[in-house]
């Protein structure tokens, strides 16, 4: 057995464990740890999908938040009508899709501009939601009917399911050649284009990826809280969250914006009690010092993870534009 | 292979570019040269659609291609390298190479590395490799994507003699696998050892054209390099 079976073995090992535990921990933990562990999963699908266009693309996105409301409104009107949950996940997914066209013309600009024009498209769509009244009760907020059961083992595991289905996603994606050129346009655009990349193809694909992932999580997310309001689900907050995360944890990697949840969480759980406003601050101080000192992300410690394997399975991936 | 037909660019009232015309036959190395500010990087940059011409037309392989994009073009055969390099730097020089569109499996891809004298460097971060090396890898991009023709802005532009000399074999066993070439370059013998025909731009208009010794002993481009004799 070379050493290359060793390590292929023993990261087997791990997943199958973590696996294990994550598919059984509503059966042994208590309420408290089951909803720590939904929120956290509902932080790894966002901070995934927002790493796609937002790091791999290197398309700076605070308008994520935008399609993750639209989910959630699109869910609450679909409850309304009786419309199956899974339907109507797929449904504010494509709502989510949708809107994201919309940013289709702001690909002509980059860096600080796009960045700007997607905040102004988060609060154009927050705006749609507080004065759209006769559909989205505005301010009033929406009373989502048939939430899931509080306690029910069923919201754990869709959310799991959710959050597995969206790593597969990122996986594929950055050990793709299509991750690849999203990397490559990232780092020079002109560059990419003159090789016969179709640039803003490309980042229309990957935004609408992204968009339709936040939605459904959107989509989860009202169901799972049962109400929602323009100020809670089209808040910036959520952008910055994914944004954070992606971060702290190592942008364009598949593990960082894992790794950035999984702080995060432990971050807010630990201050939550005893100084809830302090997390704030420890969050804010980590995203300084990580931007500043270290920006290739936690990840960056096990690198081994953080490399994607080039040699291996680029080979096999399909090659057509 | 390449005609260009009366293309001509202005930018604010100044013509980069004026009325100039081209012909590249399948096979040939055409030397464009000319003083600083003669247009011939503009008019690299019109023929691989990085830039619109207010008039005129390019056709490649008997197609229009005037106004296309980039990549549409670079999708056709078209291919150019940059005066200043732009590797993907953050990516190793494997991974550089499986950016563009081909369904080349990894040990052909190497085979291009070998070529190119890259091998080694396979694994290496491309911001990384020494300056020549970089130049090598962009020329590497597009060579793996089946070019038909590449045009070359200044490749040997910093390089030292000995590197120059490398390129000129280089880009001979380029042109040997029947890859059209245009170069744009300030290093006379570079030019005259490579091109089969040489066409002197200058102020964005053609002033000459025709073989190396013939050019090069043209009035009219001494001028032009010169300036006028007192």
């Amino acid at each position: 057995m070379t050493s290359q079976d060793r390590f292929v073995k023993g990261r087997l090992l791990v997943l199958i464990l973590v696996a294990a535990v994550v598919l059984t921990l509503p059966l042994y933990a208590n309420t408290y740890f089951t909803k720590i562990a939904i929120n956290l999963a509902i932080l790894v699908a966002l901070a995934s999908s927002w790493n796609l266009i937002g790091g791999v693309a290197g398309q700076l996105s605070f308008g994520h938040a935008a399609f993750f409301g639209t989910g959630a409104y699109v869910l609450a009107i679909c409850a309304d009508h009786q419309i199956p949950d899974v339907v109507s996940f797929v449904l504010g997914g494509l709502a989510a899709v949708v809107l994201s066209l919309v940013a289709y013309p702001t690909f002509r600009t980059k860096g600080t501009y796009f960045a700007i024009i997607t905040i102004a498209f988060l609060e154009s769509t927050r705006l749609i939601a507080v004065n759209w009244e006769s559909v989205t009760h505005g301010n009033s907020g929406y009373i989502v009917s048939d939430p899931y059961m509080p306690n029910a083992l069923l919201p754990y595991y869709v959310i799991i399911g959710i959050a597995v289905a969206v790593l597969i996603v990122s996986w594929c994606v950055i050990n793709s050649r299509f991750g690849l050129r999203l990397k490559a346009l990232s780092q020079d655009e002109h560059a990419a284009e003159d090789i016969g990349v179709s640039v803003r193809k490309y980042k229309m694909v990957t935004l609408a990826l992204s968009a339709f992932m936040c939605g459904v999580v959107g989509a989860y997310y009202s169901k799972y809280i049962g109400f929602i309001d323009p100020e809670s689900v089209f808040s910036i907050r959520w952008s910055f969250d994914m944004i954070m995360m992606s971060i702290i944890g190592g942008l364009g990697t598949f593990w960082g914006p894992v790794l950035g949840a999984l702080v995060l969480t432990f971050i807010s759980e630990l201050f939550r009690i005893t100084m809830p406003s302090l997390s704030l601050m420890v969050y804010g101080a980590l995203m300084m010092v990580m931007i500043v000192f270290w920006q290739k992300g936690l990840i960056s410690i096990f690198s081994r993870f953080a490399q994607p394997c080039a040699r291996q399975g680029l080979d096999q991936q399909s090659n057509k534009q | 292979m390449l005609e260009v037909n009366g293309v001509s660019k202005s930018f604010r009232g100044l013509k980069a570019v004026n009325q100039v015309s081209l012909n590249v036959g399948k096979g040939e190395i055409l030397g464009l040269i000319g003083p600083n500010g003669a247009g011939k990087t503009t008019l690299f940059n019109i023929i691989a659609g990085r830039i619109k011409p207010d008039e005129g037309q390019v056709r490649f392989d008997g197609e229009v291609i005037t106004g296309l994009a980039p990549n549409i073009i670079a999708s056709k055969g078209l291919h150019r390298t940059h005066q200043i390099v732009k590797p993907f730097g953050e990516m190793t020089v494997l991974e550089n190479m499986l950016v563009p569109f081909h369904d080349k499996s990894s040990s052909e891809v190497m085979e291009v590395l070998d070529f190119l004298g890259l091998k080694g460097n396979a694994d290496d971060l491309a911001r990384n490799l020494t300056f020549p090396s970089q130049k090598k890898l962009e020329l590497g991009r597009v060579l793996v994507s089946n070019p038909k023709l590449i045009l070359l802005d200044e490749i040997a532009s910093g390089l030292n003699p000995s590197e120059i000399v490398e390129y000129i074999d280089l880009i001979k066993r380029i042109n040997a696998q029947g890859i059209t070439i245009v170069l744009v370059e300030h290093i006379m013998h570079f030019v005259k050892e490579l091109s089969h025909r040489v066409m002197v731009m200058d102020l964005g208009r053609k002033i000459a054209e025709g073989s190396p010794e013939q050019v090069l002993a043209d009035p009219a481009v001494l001028t032009a390099y010169l300036g006028e004799e007192a």
